[in-house]
């Protein structure tokens, strides 16, 4: 008695913990995970819908034109516009995004030219924002509120955690008498969804904490941005902070060529021109990558004084921005190719099923419920052989 | 008596601690390596959804 109650009441504090965190986030969630679904292949349907650009077979070994050139040939075509960035994506060596806008600080770029390298044409326009995948994406990061939507989308992934978390603790207690994998098919469909849910739900827990925790990360992406601009970036730009904008830019194949010397054995990912957001008035902000799977996707900005061509400084980024970078893969699982990408979806499916049967299991519970204060509202007493969960 | 409690444990934990192991691994591995290590931890990952559902529906 004395060890039962306090138990009892840890178990009945977990189960509210549980039911509360489960239906609070419940709409959003499934939201998520119904746009998460498509969103998994991103790559797949932006291909198959245009929005990919197609590059012309050329003969092999063609070289690649010089920077300089290929983002002059961007600005030439969308000339009410400035240079803003040049993204050299991984796993296209023929291709340079160049990102255009208004002003320098405007984020996200106004446009995207994807610009062949070995011609320096324009193989696609894109204006960030459009296209099915795009509006997805919208719908399932801060749905088209903004900071504000993605905070809260951000708590909604920690009430999931927290969900996880309490599902943990519930299983063991629920678990007693029944064996890994046991669902009673001939019970009531109640006994028989509450074992679909706790064996779904205990079976795919790491990749539901992995998926909630990441994605909950992922929503503080421009707190973590704005932190780092505040700190490291205003650190490494301090000498240059009252400096005017140099009117002639040093060349941006110098710019890469310098920093890539300072970073053997790392690529250049990612380039962002003087006065934008990442970067100082005085700096091009060369971004480098590693070469394997995991460090190609941590960076180390190197400064490049855009009047000089001068390196003046090149760190590893702080920690929080890692954490963000490898949280990015582990949320939408881009990372292993296709038959990951379909392994994705259908934990994606095994997590909506728990969502859909929890959601169930406690409708089914509270109109019990309230059909048992009714009976004893009215005198009598069914269902006084309570129905066991086991 | 701890031997009792043990033994439960086990008989509630072992299979679900495994799980989650093997899908940890796989997840990170997958980050990590690449080629034919990304195939075995999809693999792994495959194995761990069609183990439970196969599971599932072994009981009356």
């Amino acid at each position: 008695m004395t060890t039962e109650a306090p138990r009892l009441r840890a178990l009945r504090f977990w189960s509210a913990v549980h039911t509360w965190t489960s239906l609070i986030s419940m709409t959003f969630l499934l939201m998520m995970c119904l746009t998460g679904l498509p969103l998994v292949f991103h790559e797949e349907l932006d291909e198959l819908l245009g929005y990919e650009p197609e590059v012309p077979t050329l003969s092999a070994g063609t070289p690649h034109m010089a920077l300089d050139r290929i983002v002059a040939a961007a600005a030439a075509k969308r000339p009410r516009e400035v240079l803003q960035f040049v993204g050299l994506p991984k796993g296209e060596p023929d291709i340079a995004a160049v990102g255009l806008s208004k002003t320098l600080r405007t984020l996200p770029s106004d446009s995207f030219l994807d610009m062949d390298r070995r011609t320096a044409e324009v193989l696609l326009e894109k204006k960030p924002g459009t296209g099915p995948v795009a509006f997805l994406l919208k719908l399932h990061t801060d749905m088209f509120l903004g900071l504000p939507g993605k905070l809260f989308l951000g708590l909604m992934g920690f009430l999931f955690v927290i969900a996880v978390v309490s599902g943990i603790v519930l299983y063991g207690p629920f678990m007693k008498k029944l064996d890994y994998g046991t669902v009673r098919r001939k019970r009531s469909a109640r006994i028989k969804w509450l074992d679909w849910h706790n064996l779904i739900g205990v079976s795919t827990l790491a990749w539901a904490l992995v998926v909630g925790a990441t994605g909950t990360v992922n929503t503080w992406a421009e707190l973590m941005l704005g932190l780092w601009q505040t700190g490291q970036l205003a650190e490494m730009t301090a000498p240059y902070r009252d400096a005017p904008r140099p009117t002639t830019l040093t060349s941006l194949d110098a710019a890469v060529a310098t920093a890539q010397a300072a970073a053997p054995g790392m690529r250049p990912q990612f380039i962002a021109f003087p006065g934008t957001p990442f970067s100082s008035n005085n700096h091009y902000a060369v971004f480098m990558a590693g070469k394997t799977p995991l460090t190609s996707r941590l960076f180390k900005p190197a400064l490049i004084d855009a009047g000089t061509g001068a390196l003046t400084d090149m760190r590893d980024m702080p920690w929080y921005m890692q954490g963000f970078f490898l949280s990015q893969p582990l949320h939408f699982g881009d990372y292993g190719g296709l038959p990951l990408k379909i392994v994705w979806s259908l934990l994606d499916l095994a997590t909506i099923v728990v969502l859909v049967s929890g959601l169930y299991l406690w409708l089914v519970r509270h109109r019990q419920g309230e059909r048992r204060v009714a009976h004893a509202r009215a005198g009598s007493v069914p269902g006084s052989t309570p129905q066991p969960a086991r | 008596m701890s031997g009792l409690r043990k033994t439960s444990f086990n008989r509630i934990w072992a299979t679900p601690l495994t799980l989650a192991i093997i899908m940890v691994t796989s997840l990170v591995g997958a980050l990590v390596a690449e080629d034919v290590w990304d195939w075995f931890f999809t693999f792994d990952l495959t194995g761990v959804l069609l183990y439970t559902i196969v599971k599932g529906y072994r009981f009356d």
